[in-house]
């Protein structure tokens, strides 16, 4: 559904873009603290689909999900597209956080994130205080959120998920991964003994995890909604495995329990909630997940996990859950009962004898 | 008069010692093996104890004793912690459902098509395949149904312990039927590799199931891995790197347990003895050895039923046929539960299928 209101609210991103791209256009420090220059390119048709793409809301929660516009982007080989979301800032007081300057970030105020037009994030959340509650109902009554018809965005998760449906929903990942690891470890092993490589735990993890990463560019983890492949495998220090999907990202790390965030990355990574975030607000988007796997005490693959990561420092780690991700063979379904071949009939050359204690024809 | 061999077998079948059935009834243990051992005239009132106590009608201890079935295949893969009293007890079993079924097939024509295969195990599996008219490269998902149609005789019996299936060629006045006895309670995927080893013995070794050495062993396996999962037919889906995944999406498709599977990539050289290991060792940890994932529903045999319908009509009356096999009507409908029931046909449809068509195989 397309409504004139949608067109209204495009024309004013597109318009505030340039407000955006006046900002952006000096320069700005990423989260790594470098130097970034930005020119930021956007259409009015850009515009409108960033607004469609931006228009999933929660009561106090804005949430703007760009995975489907930043690909697209991408191709065309323009930069991400952030303006928007900057745009939406520009009109409304919000803390805001993005993945791309890490999740704690709290600078998001009034739009005027510095480092925000530069940035190559995926997702924005938005939280927005409660004494603009009116507000929204202002922007209700202007007919703006009609165009949530429209709005093809796949579902998001939140911290208090049920974990069992997010496992669900990451099956095809959670499946790969899970593949990729039971291939790579006797793989790894193998190589190990006939390479006559000597056996530490460090050499051991680093083949498996590039054996893993290798074994994960095979995979094809289709996107049934979007009809894209929403697979994307983050090129990141050394071997380390990270992973993009469906607006999820993830960390593969070895261990029974999640390890500490002995970086500052890691403790971003591991951060779920905003800074204001207080308990009368909706629990925090689940934003990023941590795979566990490891290995027994004779080098075999042993088990895979799913955590939510909460919150971590330099010592330790929480998270919201764990969960062992089942084997792949588990989720299987089983051929129908009296699974169909050929049909041969109902035993029908078994007949009744005119002239019985006759028992077969003979051998 | 009663055959005291009849009260033996009862006893066995009932998996009782002398003493346990004495002391059910009252009597001496001694007072037992007399009445075993003779042909004789016993009190009404002992033989009608007796009876109840082993749930047999009283007709069957009058009749001549008949032991159409050998042990065949049964002793050699029987579990070492199995007793000689359950085996005897499975035997004893596996010849009160044959009984069952012999008094019904008396009165019918059931062909015996099946014939002894000479040579190799894997050329005897393509063979056997081609006398089934089945493709060369085809799962095989009703292969009871198949063997019933060339007169073999598909038992399943309630108690068949320490293992899962045993064969043998039955003796019948001068006939011989080819009968493969299995449990119910074995897992589909289970049940189809037993039923095809079993197969493999019948058809390579039938003048030797008496005297089964692992070599005959290791060439049914052969046989029945190369009938169910021929080299032609799964080499495409084997395909390296192996993993548990990778062959637990081909249960469903085969019909074979995933141990199999690995089994047959290792045999068909897909993977090295060390994977082959190592998989296994997998398997165990996840306690997939006993209990695989995927479970796989059991093909039921049908021929009993089908024998009971032709000569007794659908709906079938268990006093009668109970009273012609001299077996109780409660324990005859609990073997005949056992059993497929005649598919029902769509309305209007009244031709009979008898055509081949091409198989509808699941890809992955």
């Amino acid at each position: 559904m397309v409504g004139n209101a949608e067109v209204l609210f495009a024309i004013l991103a597109y318009g505030c873009f340039h407000l955006q791209r006046a900002i952006a256009a000096h320069s700005t420090k990423d989260s790594a603290g470098g130097l970034v220059w930005t020119e930021n390119k956007l259409t009015t048709a850009g515009a409108t689909d960033l607004f469609r793409s931006f228009l999933r809301h929660r009561r106090f929660t804005f949430t703007a999900f760009l995975s489907a516009t930043l690909s697209f982007s991408r191709k065309i080989g323009s930069q991400p597209v952030s303006g928007l979301a900057g745009c939406y800032f520009f009109f409304l007081p919000v803390w805001a956080r993005s993945e791309a300057i890490g999740p704690r970030s709290c600078l998001g105020v009034f739009g005027l994130r510095r480092s925000l037009p530069a940035c190559d994030a995926v997702f924005f959340d938005v939280a927005i205080p409660k004494q603009y509650d009116s507000f929204l109902l202002f922007v209700n009554s202007c007919g703006i959120l009609l165009a949530m018809g429209a709005n093809t965005i796949p579902p998001l998760f939140t911290c208090e998920t049920d974990p069992d449906l997010i496992l669900a929903a990451l099956e095809p990942l959670l499946f790969a991964v899970y593949e990729a690891f039971e291939v790579a470890v006797p793989e790894v092993e193998l190589l190990i003994e006939r390479e006559g490589i000597e056996r530490t735990v460090a050499i051991f993890n680093h083949l498996v995890r590039c054996k893993s990463k290798v074994r994960l560019r095979s995979f094809d983890c289709q996107d049934e909604d979007n009809g894209a492949t929403p697979l994307q495998i983050e090129q990141v220090m050394l071997d380390g495995l990270a992973l993009e999907y469906r607006g999820l990202r993830f960390r593969i790390l070895k261990g029974a329990v999640l390890p500490a965030a002995q970086s500052i990355q890691r403790q971003r990574f591991y951060q779920q909630e905003l800074p204001i975030w207080s308990s009368d607000m909706p629990a925090p988007t689940l934003r990023t997940l941590v795979i566990l796997w490891d290995i027994n005490s004779i080098w075999q693959f042993s088990h895979l996990y799913l955590v939510a990561p909460k919150s971590g420092d330099a010592r330790t780690a929480e998270a919201y859950w764990q969960c062992e991700i089942k084997h792949p063979a588990e989720s299987i379904a089983p051929p129908p009962s009296g699974q169909a071949g050929p049909d041969i009939g109902d035993l029908d050359n078994v007949r009744p004898l005119s002239v019985p204690l006759v028992v077969g024809k003979g051998e | 008069m009663i055959y005291g061999e009849r009260v033996k077998q009862a006893r066995e079948l009932r998996g009782l010692t002398q003493i346990e059935l004495a002391k059910q009834i009252k009597v001496t243990q001694g007072r037992i093996a007399q009445i075993e051992g003779e042909f004789r005239d016993v009190a009404d009132s002992l033989i009608a104890e007796i009876a109840y106590r082993t749930e047999l009608p009283l007709s069957y201890f009058s009749k001549a004793p008949e032991n159409w079935l050998s042990v065949g295949s049964l002793l050699f893969r029987a579990r070492t912690s199995i007793s000689k009293r359950e085996i005897t007890q499975s035997l004893r079993d596996a010849e009160h459902v044959f009984g069952l079924a012999l008094s019904m097939a008396r009165k019918l024509e059931i062909p015996v098509l099946l014939r002894a295969i000479d040579g190799e195990p894997r050329d005897a599996a393509r063979k056997t395949r081609a006398m089934l008219g089945l493709s060369a490269t085809e799962p095989i998902h009703n292969l009871i149904r198949f063997l019933e149609g060339m007169g073999v005789w598909v038992l399943a019996i309630p108690a068949l312990k320490g293992r899962d299936a045993f064969c043998c060629w039955a003796q019948v006045e001068d006939k011989q039927i080819p009968v493969i006895v299995i449990s119910p309670n074995c897992p589909g995927d289970r049940l189809a590799m037993n039923v095809a080893h079993e197969l493999g013995h019948l058809l390579l070794h039938k003048n030797s199931l008496g005297r089964l050495s692992p070599e005959l062993e290791k060439e049914a396996f052969t046989y029945g891995a190369e009938l169910l999962m021929p080299e032609a037919g799964i080499r495409p889906d084997l395909q390296p790197p192996i993993s548990l995944t990778s062959v637990a999406r081909l249960k469903p498709t085969w019909g074979v347990s995933i141990q199999a599977l690995v089994r047959r990539a290792y045999d068909l050289n897909v993977i090295s003895e060390r994977q082959y290991h190592y998989l296994f060792m997998q398997l165990s940890a996840k306690g997939w050895r006993i209990t695989e994932p995927i479970p796989i529903v059991p093909e039921k045999p049908r021929l009993l039923r089908k024998m009971a319908e032709i000569l007794y009509g659908s709906s079938i009356p268990m006093e009668r046929v109970a009273a012609d096999a001299d077996m109780l009507p409660k324990e005859v409908s609990r073997v005949l539960s056992l059993y497929a029931e005649a598919e029902k046909k769509p309305e209007g449809d009244n031709s009979r299928v008898l055509t081949f068509p091409v198989s509808r195989r699941v890809r992955r």
